[in-house]
């Protein structure tokens, strides 16, 4: 027989999972996957002039807590501007800004200095310049919030997204979040990957 | 409790489909709250999974109902039924993997729509239109194109004359750079052409399928007398997934199959002696096919390279395109070239380095053509005990050890086997000890009368016989069995050479 005609099984329903539970996900599967504590920060975001910004490295998880906030908050607009281009301001309350860092000098001033709630995800610490602008600021270290067990859930999490039928599916246990947490820090991305490879060679349903 | 729950089932229970098939099933629906639903659509298309973004085809729907009232405790039930695709076919890889999914919605107005989705497999089938069955170039699948992207190409097309135009006024100052950079570019070049001259690489054939044979060409003329590590040719797989965008990408690499084929050993190449060899390769048997898609890539490529020590090597690299068996024309590189094969000595040792075939070769294989092994009908009772082998290995649980301890307590032995061929290809790069095997044949097909898998390694000496065979024709000899391949469920056996 060719090997053209080589029988597929499903994937990876031998571990009861539809697809790898650490490869990339949607946007929309990662907003509603996002384990973040985002309930004081939507309550102040009531208050004009407030602004929290979420600082960190990439792959920390800024992305997600936006993305998070941004799913509670119906009139919410939001942008991501892409890396070596340029992105309008949106419109709506409060303004959702992702890879701030990239704003315009000019779009700084602008929307720095309007007093609509704003929520910005940033490599970069605006502080000082949201200080100057008249801005209640709030900074949030996204390293600082990711502990061992909110990595478990959150790892946890991602595996049931991908269940493919009742029963036993792989788990991760706290111990191995722990262990991931203290080899790659808040990298969550690189935690991911790890993993990612580690379902690519688990030949039946095992907790990690 | 969900407002719905959605179960999917399909009517072939393994869920596999070949390119055009029907594919059809049931769908049913357990109302568990009253809802005003406005229509159960059912979905069909194609999706990557994998560490790369996620790449889909074209969605396809189909109505279940239209707009009704839903009562909790009722269940429904809806056929289906449509067209498989034919392309791209299922795929799972490391990290891309592609598959076909068939989605049902219910739309609940200002609610969360209940939804589920199951795979099924897609395998090769009916042909694409686009393999017209021309191999020479890699064929592009036409784009699911919209309106949007050909305003973005023309806005790009503007941009880029703009920059142009800036860049001309600028020229001036790079014209220095500019220089050096081609100077250098000119003078890499030079050097390796004034040792192997011009190179003219044919081939022909960059739409390949799995298991096929791969012809390759290669000629020059040396301009001067140089030595030479060999002459290879490389054929490499690889995943390409990249995810994230921008500086947030990442791109994550992963060898899906490497070997390198030694086209011609090591030694020295005379100045003024043509090289030209035509030389054909059984290419991997695979079921990665080439994929194209911008965050997800399936390529393979050919590498060929003259390694010149302590110079610079001659090197050109093609892409090639992997599709299975049946989008390709039945007539193999093989069946259509045999005849070239025996009148240019394909296989043998160039002549320019004073390795060519020796007269004992040469007779070697003109005697192998009466060889009784290939002249002699095996009879059912000839093959009777490889078919009580094969029979055991049929009752084996399909555990390798288990068949492969069978395999093991033939040793010593030999069978009469015929073969019903699937393909013959030139035996490169062979493992084993018995330098007869090096320069022969290894046959791909089916033991007569059965189902069982078999590659067999020929001697050299049955080249001769064995080139003037084609798919579907069958062959006979005498064969050892060597191993189990645990992956391909086959038998391995090497050819008892006729003394």
């Amino acid at each position: 027989m060719p090997v053209s005609q080589t029988t597929y099984s499903l994937p990876y329903a031998h571990l009861n999972l539809r697809r790898n539970p650490f490869g990339e996900f949607s946007e929309d599967e990662r907003t509603a996957l996002a384990l973040v504590d985002i309930e004081p920060i939507i309550e102040r975001l009531n208050n004009p002039g407030y602004v929290v910004q979420f600082v960190g490295e990439k792959g920390y998880g800024k992305t997600t807590h936006l993305l998070a906030i941004r799913s509670r908050l119906s009139d919410a607009g939001y942008v991501h501007i892409p890396e070596g281009q340029r992105a309008g301001l949106p419109s709506g309350c409060p303004i959702l800004i992702d890879e701030a860092q990239r704003l315009t000098r000019w779009q700084q001033f602008q929307v720095f200095r309007s007093n609509t709630p704003m929520v910005l995800g940033t490599h970069r610490d605006f502080k000082e310049q949201l200080r100057r602008a008249g801005r209640v600021v709030e900074t949030i270290e996204v390293e600082l919030r990711t502990d061992a067990d909110r990595l478990h859930r959150l790892l946890n999490a991602r595996i049931q997204w991908v269940r493919r039928g009742d029963g036993r599916v792989p788990s991760i246990t706290l111990p191995t979040a722990d262990n991931l947490l203290k080899e790659f820090g808040p990298n969550i991305r690189g935690i991911l990957h790890q993993l990612y490879t580690a379902f690519q060679n688990l030949n039946e349903i095992a907790d990690l | 409790m969900a407002k719905c729950d959605i179960r999917i089932t399909f009517d072939n229970p393994d869920r596999s489909y070949s390119g055009g098939d029907t594919v059809s099933g049931e769908v049913y629906v357990q109302v568990n709250e009253d809802i005003r639903c406005n229509g159960i659509v059912l979905t069909h298309y194609w999706r990557t999974h994998g560490r790369g973004n996620t790449a889909r085809g074209e969605k396809h729907e189909i109505q279940l109902t239209d707009s009704m009232p839903l009562q909790a405790g009722e269940e429904l039930k809806f056929s289906f039924e449509f067209a498989a695709e034919i392309w791209p076919l299922t795929y799972h890889g490391h990290y891309i993997n592609l598959d076909h999914f068939v989605h049902v919605g219910v739309d609940v107005p200002w609610a969360f729509d209940p939804k589920h989705e199951e795979e099924y497999i897609l395998l090769p089938g009916e042909r694409p239109p686009e393999f017209t069955g021309a191999r020479g170039e890699v064929i592009e699948f036409e784009k699911e194109a919209t309106e949007a992207k050909g305003i973005a190409k023309v806005i790009l097309f503007i941009i880029v004359a703009i920059f142009l135009v800036l860049f001309a006024a600028f020229a001036i100052v790079l014209i220095p750079v500019l220089l050096i950079g081609g100077g250098i570019y000119w003078g890499w070049k030079k050097m390796i052409a004034s040792r192997v001259g011009e190179v003219e690489l044919k081939m022909p054939h960059l739409v390949v399928g799995p298991g096929e044979d791969w012809p390759v060409e290669l000629s020059f003329t040396p301009k001067k007398t140089f030595p030479v590590n060999g002459i290879t040719v490389k054929i490499i797989a690889q995943e390409a997934a990249t995810s994230g965008s921008g500086t947030n990408s990442t791109t994550h690499r992963h060898t899906l199959h490497e070997e390198t084929h030694t086209l011609h050993p090591g030694g020295s190449l005379l100045a003024g002696e043509e090289f030209s060899e035509r030389f054909t390769m059984g290419f991997p048997e695979t079921a990665a096919w080439s994929i194209a898609e911008s965050d997800n890539k399936v390529t393979w490529s050919a590498q060929i390279r003259i390694d010149i020590p302590r110079f610079p090597d001659w090197s050109k690299k093609a892409e090639l395109q992997v599709v299975p068996l049946e989008f390709l024309d039945a007539a193999t590189p093989f069946e259509s070239e045999k005849s070239r094969r025996a009148t240019d000595h394909t296989f043998g040792p160039p002549a320019a380095i004073g390795t060519g075939p020796t007269p004992e070769s040469e007779n070697q294989r003109s005697d192998s053509s009466e060889s009784p092994a290939s002249d002699a009908a095996v009879t059912g009772e000839d093959m009777a005990p490889l078919l009580a082998i094969v029979n055991e290995i049929e009752q084996a649980g399909r555990f390798a050890n288990e068949r492969s301890e069978i395999v093991a307590a033939t040793e010593g032995h030999t069978y009469d086997v015929a073969v019903r061929i699937d393909r013959i290809s030139t035996t490169f790069g062979f493992s084993g000890d018995d330098a007869a095997f090096e320069n022969g044949r290894t046959v791909m097909g089916t033991i007569a009368g059965t189902d069982q898998k078999v590659q067999l390694f020929a001697v050299e000496a049955s080249n001769n016989s064995l080139d003037y065979l084609a798919r579907g024709g069958s062959w006979q000899t005498l064969a050892t069995v060597k191993t189990w391949d645990s992956l391909y469920d086959r038998l391995v056996m090497h050819e008892v050479p006729f003394d």
